[in-house]
């Protein structure tokens, strides 16, 4: 990478750590440092809402899928606008007219102390360690794509994180976050400028994703009702649904931004920007995805995008064979290149008959290279033993160091590192929250000073970032990071929406049956998933049913029914 | 500070579920209609370019 990429980057590092500890200057109360003391206006909240849930997995492995597997991806989130109508209209003036700092301070008021702590506990849990997955994911691909040692790619994402998110609390991760969405929208559109002009003179952006689209890259609806298919319309809607209840409702990272809007309504408001915005964002994100696809049509890609397998293999027993396999790909790649031209020229005449003739002839050749890649990732795990290898995150960066003008190549590892310490700053901050309010201050030091607790929640934070840290250097073998990362919060966010759920809307319910319920849905989540091979999006709807079924049964057997009022 | 009320538990039921008393905020209704009458836009919209160019 040229010098001028590296000075954008360390630019844009001082820039985001410096804004960072301004926002330290009077900060000296709990409220302030956890709640920015309620005051943040509803776009800010909005952006950092948005921002905290778009890591650097969601940009990197999106537009890996988006090259791989088309648009279908998408349906995941089609469940979102319609959770955040369900969480404005419930949770949001609950949380706030509750006067809480975490979302599981409630359930101690609704149930128990009992529930809340293990409501707060199963997220110290999750969270913790998808903040470790969160670094090393950017981490080991920028490693490798900027060959650079990766536990020092892994500090330089985390710590500059932890010292801003430290000392200048959830005011610091609020106005970074408008300025790292900004940065990821900026390289996103550079990305894509940079893929238009790309293409070859001849060929139009239209005509590219015409022939894209011979290999079903831009099917985004699938209505297939199939529980064991993951991205499917009914997944989405149903499946995205109950895990977005969760995340946004039930997850500290999230319920903490919109707990420092200035009113109900900028909380609201915060969740509708994201409602708006994210579905065509995030289709945005996958047709890059499908755009380097099309890019990589009339020129040349690696065989395997993850340089180290490509250089280890030159090197193995195995060379003779790969290299036979990378001189078979170019001849291939030549091939499709030349069917990629015809089908693309096809539709500028008027033979109808001409286009199936091409498009058939371009399918086989895309089939063919397809095949060999898939035999030289067959080669890479018999040579590695890695099952779970895939070069799919690696597709992305490659295109952009190998393939972009100078400068853009800094403000798009940028724009992925703003991904990156976005997601941890706000993950950081909420895991300091329920660490101190639901555990320290409710169990070890119920009366102390403001500037005592405010001397903890900084060294909470610090300690978060270095665990962090420390799980992400052990982090390995995470496969496609972008599910990794979805799977696991699928163990737990079914069973806390449950618990939220019983709370709210079942009176009656008891505190046993709350934390029985909780126990219950934990158990049959992890029961499901171990013996059959149901999709991860619909272990939030086992989940969420499982602990609401069994709390109101547990419930309905305890002698005081009295409702609770109002 | 602000303390937290605390209970036994399985103690009495606790006070205060869903207040629905929503007067301090603005109506959102309007918003919640844009926001899906957008939604059922953008799927068309996605639906009609996966047939345009997968075709």
């Amino acid at each position: 990478m040229h010098f001028i990429d590296w000075l954008i980057i360390t630019i844009y590092l001082i820039w985001i750590v410096s804004d960072g500890l301004k926002r330290s200057k009077g900060l000296n109360a709990v409220r302030g440092y956890f709640l920015a003391n309620r005051s943040l206006p509803w776009w800010a909240v909005g952006l950092t809402v948005m921002a905290t849930q778009m890591s650097a997995i969601t940009l990197v492995g999106t537009t890996g899928q988006g090259y791989t597997d088309g648009m279908r991806f998408v349906q995941f989130y089609f469940g979102l606008p319609v959770a955040m109508i369900i969480l404005s209209v419930t949770l949001v003036p609950f949380f706030y007219r509750a006067n809480v700092y975490t979302a599981y301070e409630y359930l101690e008021r609704r149930f128990d102390v009992r529930t809340r702590t293990l409501a707060s506990l199963l997220f110290l849990l999750s969270r913790g360690l998808q903040a470790g997955v969160v670094i090393a994911a950017p981490a080991v691909i920028l490693s490798i794509i900027l060959n650079l040692n990766l536990t020092i790619t892994i500090l330089a994402i985390g710590l500059p994180t932890t010292i801003y998110t430290m000392f200048g609390g959830v005011q610091a991760v609020t106005w970074t976050d408008v300025k790292q969405m900004v940065i990821i929208v900026a390289g996103l559109a550079a990305a894509i400028v940079g893929l238009v002009m790309g293409l070859p003179d001849e060929i139009g952006v239209g005509e590219a994703l015409h022939v894209a689209g011979t290999t079903g890259r831009l099917l985004t609806l699938d209505f297939t009702f199939d529980l064991n298919e993951t991205y499917t319309v009914w997944s989405g809607m149903i499946g995205g649904l109950f895990l977005m209840l969760g995340y946004f409702g039930c997850d500290q990272s999230q319920v903490q931004r919109y707990l420092t809007a200035q009113s109900v309504t900028a909380g609201r408001q915060s969740l509708m920007l994201s409602a708006f915005a994210k579905i065509p964002l995030q289709a945005l994100i996958l047709l890059t995805g499908v755009l380097v696809f099309t890019f990589y049509l009339f020129n040349a890609p690696p065989m395997l995008f993850n340089t180290v397998h490509d250089q280890e293999m030159r090197s193995s027993p195995q060379m003779a064979e790969y290299e036979e396999l990378n001189s078979n790909f170019l001849q291939a790649f030549n091939d499709r290149r030349e069917a990629a031209r015809a089908a693309a020229a096809a539709r500028r005449m008027p033979d109808t008959n001409g286009i199936e003739a091409a498009d058939a002839l371009f399918q086989k050749r895309d089939l063919e290279l397809s095949h060999i890649r898939d035999d030289a990732k067959a080669l890479v795990i018999e040579a590695t033993g890695d099952r779970s290898y895939s070069d799919v995150n690696y597709v992305f960066p490659t295109f952009v160091t190998t393939q972009l003008p100078i400068g853009v190549v800094g403000l798009i590892i940028a724009a992925i590192l703003a991904a990156a310490m976005s997601s941890i700053a706000a993950e950081l901050n909420s895991l300091s929250t329920a660490t101190v309010i639901d555990f320290y201050r409710r169990h070890f030091r119920r009366e102390a000073s403001d500037e005592h607790y405010m001397r903890v929640s900084k060294m909470t934070t610090g300690f978060w970032g270095l665990t962090a840290s420390i799980i992400a250097m052990y982090a390995v073998n995470l496969g496609t990071l972008i599910e990794v990362v979805n799977r696991f919060g699928s163990f737990f966010y079914g069973s806390l929406l449950g618990v939220f759920m019983l709370a709210i809307l079942v009176r009656w319910a008891t505190a046993r049956g709350a934390f029985w319920g909780l126990i219950g849905g934990m158990t049959s989540v992890t029961a499901v998933a171990l013996t059959s091979e149901i999709s991860f999006l619909w272990l939030n709807v086992v989940g969420a049913i499982a602990v609401f079924l069994v709390g109101i049964a547990i419930s309905a057997f305890q002698p005081s029914k009295k409702p609770v009022s109002n | 500070m602000n303390h937290i009320p605390t209970q036994e538990m399985d103690g009495p039921t606790p006070t205060g579920i869903l207040d629905t008393n929503e007067t301090d905020d603005s109506p959102m209704g309007r918003t919640y209609l844009a926001v899906l009458i957008l939604e059922i836009i953008v799927l068309a919209c996605l639906w009609f370019l996966s047939r345009y160019f997968s075709s």
